[in-house]
């Protein structure tokens, strides 16, 4: 199976974190699904499908873990700088501004439901087709645009919130959306 | 560099940009920056989440170290895990598991395990062994296996009192009312009751609804209809499935009408209570015994009803009863030759 995974197995661990709200539970999902997969592997007929056929492992887990821990978003997200990874060099700033930014989006796609981000992590950020992700969520291109529309939609309304309270807190660095404007 | 899909456009709509949740156009300078925020946040999260990651080498090994305990684990422990990560099969296992405690544990509840007959004889001329000899008759007709003769207020007058392992009073009552209309014939005074003798017991479910089939027995001949009325409630009652119900019995030329309702009663499940009706053509009932079926009809179609019904009556030897359901309302007719 390493074999087959090999050549997907940076970015599925990505799109791991890309679906949870730290690193930490993304890479948890990732390995999760990959012992899933492992077990489920007689399932798989046609080899040339694995990295659909693992995606729809990955997503089948991430949904899996939403229902069983609602709890877990009662948890304080965590610091990436907590967990050993500190800016180094020159570009600490800006390291420390993407980083910024990450957390933000992450934020924000946790508020939308598991389908919706999946949706919207896999098109928008990985770079899948419409169709690759209505394969992989197995359902129809029409749902994923669907699916694509609603997600972006509570994105932006996320967004418009963050700003008002950053306009109220007067300089929020964490909440403000001007780190965001200044880095495009 | 990676480039970002997110944008204002509807993937819905191909040409030109969509609309955002509101109907309003998205060029407005707001959402523009709204919309340049998003992309530039996912970006970031794209490149944070690539950041680092766990090495081929690292999955390999959890591979390896997964496929080891495995195998040390045995199948059952390997069964045992695996039914562990999947949530929806274990509930349901569960739940089986607690449907199969609730149908097989033990409880207790009250139960009629026969009747006990009380004969009340009185006669100027009636000796000690004139009462044994009618008591030894008595225990014969009914089969009964204990016997006691006790006297009673009043001279020469004597309480015959036995005991029989049939749960249903309908033959006991039947065979004690003939015996004292024998008696009464004789010129003795008799007085007959039937009670019946509630233990409570420890079983299952599954005989506790076994438990639930009453019978009643009517037996209208010499007798008013509210005598045959009170008769009709005793036996209700006494069978368990009736808490007090409410009993009309009529003649009208050949037919017998008897009703009865029970608001309380819990079948069909305490909707509606209960009601019905037996219609009796021909002669005066006399000793003609009825066996009602307890069918829970909560949640079922009036084809399934109809099939149940069928199936009890099957169970009992009648075949020809035609049975029609509809919107919930039963009626059976049964022919029976005389």
């Amino acid at each position: 199976m390493l074999e087959l995974l090999a050549p997907l197995h940076d970015q599925a661990q990505a799109t791991g974190r890309r679906l949870c709200r730290t690193s930490g539970e993304g890479d948890d999902l990732f390995q999760e699904s990959v012992l899933r997969a492992f077990d489920k592997l007689s399932s798989l007929r046609d080899e040339s499908r694995f990295r659909s056929w693992f995606y729809a492992v990955l997503l089948s887990r991430h949904r899996s873990r939403v229902r069983q821990g609602f709890w877990r978003r009662l948890l304080p997200l965590e610091d990436e700088l907590e967990q050993g990874r500190e800016p180094v060099g020159e570009d600490g700033g800006e390291w420390e501004e993407r980083h910024l930014m990450a957390t933000r989006a992450s934020r924000a796609l946790a508020t939308l439901p598991a389908p919706q981000r999946e949706a919207v992590v896999l098109f928008d950020i990985d770079g899948f087709s419409v169709d690759e992700v209505a394969e992989i969520q197995k359902t129809s291109p029409s749902a994923v645009k669907s699916r694509l529309s609603r997600g972006r939609q509570k994105l932006r309304r996320f967004y418009e919130r963050l700003g008002m309270e950053g306009k109220e807190r007067h300089g929020d660095e964490a909440n403000s959306l001007r780190c965001a404007r200044s880095s495009t | 560099m990676k480039r970002i899909h997110f944008d204002a456009h509807d993937p819905r709509h191909k040409n030109g940009p969509g609309k955002a949740g509101s109907g309003s156009p998205v060029n407005s300078g707001a959402e523009k920056e709204i919309n340049r925020a998003i992309k530039g946040d996912l970006q970031a999260l794209h490149y944070v989440s690539a950041d680092r990651p766990i090495p081929l080498a690292h999955t390999k090994n959890l591979l390896a170290e997964y496929i080891r305990d495995e195998n040390e684990r045995g199948w059952f422990m390997n069964a045992f895990t695996r039914i562990g990560r999947r949530p929806w099969f274990a509930g349901s296992l569960l739940t089986a598991a607690i449907a199969v405690l609730v149908l097989l544990v033990p409880f207790s509840y009250d139960r009629t395990v026969g009747q006990e007959v009380n004969l009340t004889v009185a006669s100027p001329e009636l000796t000690q062994e004139g009462i044994g000899r009618i008591a030894n008759e008595l225990a014969g007709s009914l089969g009964a296996n204990d016997l006691t003769i006790r006297n009673a207020a009043g001279v020469n007058s004597f309480v015959v009192t036995a005991r029989v392992d049939d749960r249903t009073s309908g033959k006991a009552m039947r065979t004690t009312m003939a015996f004292a209309r024998a008696l009464e014939s004789e010129g003795y005074r008799a007085e007959a009751s039937v009670e019946p003798i509630v233990e409570r017991v420890s079983s299952n479910v599954y005989a506790a609804g076994f438990d639930r089939v009453c019978s009643i027995s009517i037996d209208a001949v010499g007798r008013s209809d509210s005598e045959v009325e009170d008769d009709i409630r005793n036996q209700l009652i006494s069978s368990g499935c009736f808490d007090n119900p409410e009993v009309r019995f009529t003649r009208s030329g050949d037919t017998s009408t008897i009703t009865i309702q029970d608001e309380n009663c819990d079948v069909d499940g305490g909707v509606g209570g209960f009601k019905c009706e037996l219609k009796i053509e021909g002669d005066t009932p006399n000793g003609l015994e009825h066996e009602m079926l307890m069918i829970e009809a909560e949640g079922k179609t009036d084809a399934e009803l109809e099939a149940s019904i069928r199936e009890q009556l099957e169970a009992k030897g009648i075949y020809d009863a035609d049975i029609s359901v509809s919107d919930g309302k039963v009626k059976v007719e049964i022919h029976k030759e005389r």
